[in-house]
């Protein structure tokens, strides 16, 4: 939900402590943001969040802009916080899963099940995360999550947009592979 | 139409979900299916949790913003840093204080290296205050026994009586090979610098004879008194037994024990040198 050209006067109002205008910032973005988070770190998703707009909320005094440099803004600081995240669980190797998504997943002689269009958007995005390596799933989840072109992602990334693009050709290419043999059969159905 | 997998307009559009399926080559349906999922974004999890984000956010925007307008106190940091050059300067002139005490109460002394020494002594110069140079080697020590900076290596006061007396007695020289010993060394080169052997030397310098005298009462004889810059001779009695002293301390020396040497002078002879004696030695 874009707030256009209404953008100006509520970061005004943000700015000012004004609550009903952070909540509209707030609103604008946090499905995208949160979905983006919970595909990256499904468990920690919600806390994560709540410290990526905190740090919005620091920010947004000293912040000027346009609402494309907001959403660049708040997505560059989820990188962050999910970085500072792995970094902090890197010497503890377990992922923590649910009884429920345990017992939602399909056995292994149910793979014609996978169809495609049976996947929600979240298995969706956690597909994509599984079957690509971690640079190649952010810039593909930040471009499809954040709406950003290459070139932003390259800035949020930190690399640079040659690099982004190498990366999601490969991305794509990799994500063809794997869904080939499903296409064979349940394409005609899906498409 | 079929596009290329490697175009790059092929990629920006299988992202933003424009692809026809006709346009899709084989393989790539799929891929564009699961995109166009993954891009719908999830519900909000909870209002609640909503709210009370906003609630945080908007104190956090409080908190930042009276941040932002207050002036900025220093930090720790800041105020360590900006008293470090103090800090610094303070400690770097207690330093150069001590060192120049240190160096000018050396330079007074007149112990410092030579190349210091001159240059402290030049300074000083400058400011009025005369120091030893560096090639003053009398300079903070002891005066030698002739006095005028004249540095030969003489034996010991104290000690040329007995000095003599030994080699007088046949220590010296050769037998038992005292020639080899320090004092004795020193003993011949006193006398070479003097221009005369050690016995006349001793004769004339050592006082054994005389000390003779001063032991035992009465005794006759003659010595000769060196007596800071320059030689003193007494006729009669001899008055002190270590006259050729250092400067300072053989008047000292000399008043001290002459009393007894005179005593004895005095008791025996009646007053043959005595008033000669009283009359040099004390000025």
């Amino acid at each position: 939900m874009a707030l256009r050209e209404s953008f100006p006067s509520v970061l005004e109002a943000a700015r000012a402590g004004e609550g009903w205008a952070v909540a509209s910032l707030y609103e604008s973005l946090q499905p995208r943001v949160f979905s983006y988070l919970r595909s990256r770190a499904r468990q920690e998703a919600e806390d994560l969040s709540s410290e990526v707009w905190l740090d919005v909320a620091r920010a947004l005094p000293r912040f000027e802009g346009s609402e494309d440099d907001f959403r660049r803004l708040v997505f560059t600081i989820a990188r962050r916080r999910l970085i500072d995240f792995r970094r902090r669980t890197a010497f503890r190797r377990t992922d923590a899963v649910a009884h429920e998504t345990l017992a939602d997943m399909p056995s292994g002689d149910d793979v014609e099940s996978m169809a495609i269009e049976a996947l929600s958007a979240e298995e969706a995005r956690a597909s994509i995360a599984a079957a690509l390596t971690p640079d190649q799933a952010e810039v593909v989840l930040l471009r499809i999550m954040g709406g950003f072109s290459a070139d932003e992602v390259a800035a949020i990334m930190g690399k640079r947009p040659g690099a982004v693009r190498v990366l999601q050709h490969r991305a794509l290419a990799v994500l063809s592979k794997c869904y080939q043999s499903n296409e064979t059969r349940s394409l005609p159905e899906a498409m | 139409m079929e596009l290329d997998p490697f175009d790059r307009t092929f990629e920006e559009r299988m992202f933003s979900s424009h692809l026809a399926a006709g346009d899709l080559p084989p393989g790539y349906s799929s891929v564009a299916m699961i995109l166009k999922r993954a891009a719908i974004a999830s519900p909000a999890p909870d209002r609640t949790l909503a709210d009370r984000t906003v609630a945080a956010m908007v104190t956090a925007i409080g908190a930042a913003a009276s941040t932002a307008a207050a002036p900025s106190a220093p930090t720790d940091r800041a105020v360590r840093r900006s008293l470090l050059p103090r800090r610094v300067a303070v400690r770097t002139a207690v330093l150069a204080f001590a060192m120049l005490v240190l160096g000018g109460g050396m330079a007074f002394a007149g112990v410092l290296p030579s190349p210091l020494q001159s240059a402290a002594a030049g300074i000083a110069r400058h400011l009025g205050v005369t120091l030893p140079t560096g090639g003053d080697s009398s300079a903070g020590k002891p005066a030698n026994a002739h006095g005028g900076g004249q540095q030969t290596k003489v034996p010991p006061t104290q000690s040329l009586p007995g000095l003599c007396t030994a080699y007088l007695a046949g220590n010296g020289g050769t037998n038992g090979r005292k020639d080899a010993s320090t004092a004795f060394t020193r003993l011949q080169a006193a006398a070479t610098a003097d221009g005369k052997s050690v016995v006349d030397y001793c004769r004339e310098n050592g006082t054994h004879h005389g000390q003779g005298h001063d032991k035992s009462p009465g005794s006759h004889g003659e010595s000769t008194e060196h007596n800071g810059g320059g030689a003193q001779k007494e006729h009669g009695h001899q008055r002190d037994g270590s006259l050729l002293g250092e400067k300072g301390s053989s008047s000292r020396g000399g008043r001290d024990k002459s009393t007894g040497g005179s005593h004895g002078s005095h008791a025996n002879t009646g007053g043959t040198g005595g008033s000669q004696d009283q009359g040099t030695s004390h000025p």
